[in-house]
C-alpha cells in the first residue's frame, strides 16, 4: 500500500503575539503568559511566549493535510522548549513505521523546530492508511 | 460541548489548515487538537483541585487525543467527562523533583458512543535542593 508522500516543511513566521492570540481565542485559552508581558514577568518568563497547543495544532494539522482528516486515530505531543516572538518554525512530518501486510495504521513523527534548530514541539500520531480506489479498466 | 462550523472555521484558521473537511460549506470532520476547546463549554473550577498541584505554577508538559473512527464533524454533540489518572513524582535534570499529573477526558456522542479520549499533562518544578550559600 503506498502513503501519498510527506508533504515539504511547513515554515510559519516570523511568530507573533497576533498569532498566539487568534489561537487563544480560537481555543478558549486565555492564559495572560501568552500575550500580556506583566503577566509573563510575574510567571517568571522573559516576555510572552507560544501556547504549545497552538504549535501542537500546527503539527496535527500539517499531519491531517497529509493523510486525510478521517483517518487520525491517535496524535500525541509534548513541549520541549518555548517558542518566543520573532521565531520562525519549521514543521515537518515524516513515517515512523510503515505498514506491513494486513495492518491498516501507519505511525508518524511530526516536529517544529526552531530556527537555532531546536525541537520546541514533538509529536507522534498514528492514522488509517488512505483507501487507494483501484482504477476501473 | 457542540462541534460548530464556525468553531471549526476559526481553529483550522488559527493552526494553519484551509483543508475543506474544516473549512467549507460542508464540513465533516474536526483537527486532531479540536477537543481542547471543551475549555470553552466547562465550568471555570480547578481541574486540578484534587492532585494538591498549584494552578498558578503548573506548566502544560503533553496531550494526547485518541479517537475511536473518523474525529467529529459539525453538529455532533459530545459530553466529556474528566478524572485525574494518576500524579506522579520523577527526578529533573537539575536534581530538584518535579510533579507530574494526567487528567483522563472520555468524549461520548449523543448515542452514548465513546469517540474520543484525551489525557493533559502538567507538570509542577519542585524546589531544587541546592540553596545557593
Amino acid at each position: 500500500m503506498t502513503l501519498p508522500k510527506p508533504p515539504v516543511p511547513r515554515v510559519v513566521g516570523p511568530v507573533t503575539l497576533t498569532d498566539f492570540v487568534r489561537y487563544q481565542g480560537a481555543s478558549g485559552d486565555l492564559n495572560p503568559v501568552h500575550h500580556d508581558p506583566a503577566a509573563a514577568a510575574s510567571a517568571g518568563f522573559p516576555g510572552p511566549f507560544a501556547p504549545g497547543m497552538w504549535a501542537a495544532g500546527l503539527l496535527g494539522t500539517l499531519a491531517t493535510d497529509w493523510l486525510g482528516p478521517q483517518n487520525v486515530r491517535r496524535f500525541s505531543v509534548r513541549f520541549a522548549e518555548q517558542i518566543w516572538p520573532g521565531d520562525v518554525l519549521t514543521c515537518t512530518a515524516e513515517v515512523l513505521a510503515r505498514p506491513d501486510g494486513g495492518t491498516p495504521l501507519v505511525d508518524v513523527a511530526l516536529t517544529c523546530r526552531r530556527q537555532t534548530g531546536a525541537a520546541a514541539v514533538v509529536a507522534t500520531a498514528t492514522f488509517v492508511v488512505p483507501v487507494e480506489v483501484p482504477d476501473a479498466g | 460541548m457542540v462541534v460548530e462550523a464556525g468553531k471549526l472555521r476559526e481553529f483550522a484558521a488559527a493552526t494553519g489548515s484551509s483543508h475543506p473537511a474544516y473549512v467549507c460549506p460542508h464540513a465533516d470532520s474536526s483537527p486532531p487538537t479540536f477537543l481542547i476547546t471543551k475549555r470553552l463549554w466547562q465550568a471555570d473550577e480547578d481541574p486540578w483541585a484534587d492532585t494538591g498541584l498549584d494552578p498558578a505554577r503548573i506548566l502544560h508538559a503533553g496531550e494526547e487525543f485518541a479517537f475511536t473512527g473518523p474525529p467529529p464533524g459539525p453538529g455532533t454533540t459530545l459530553t466529556f467527562d474528566s478524572h485525574i489518572e494518576k500524579v506522579f513524582t520523577k527526578r529533573g535534570r537539575r536534581g530538584g523533583e518535579l510533579t507530574f499529573a494526567v487528567l483522563c477526558t472520555e468524549y461520548r456522542d449523543e448515542a452514548g458512543a465513546l469517540r474520543a479520549t484525551s489525557r493533559t499533562t502538567v507538570v509542577q518544578p519542585g524546589q531544587t535542593p541546592l540553596e545557593p550559600r
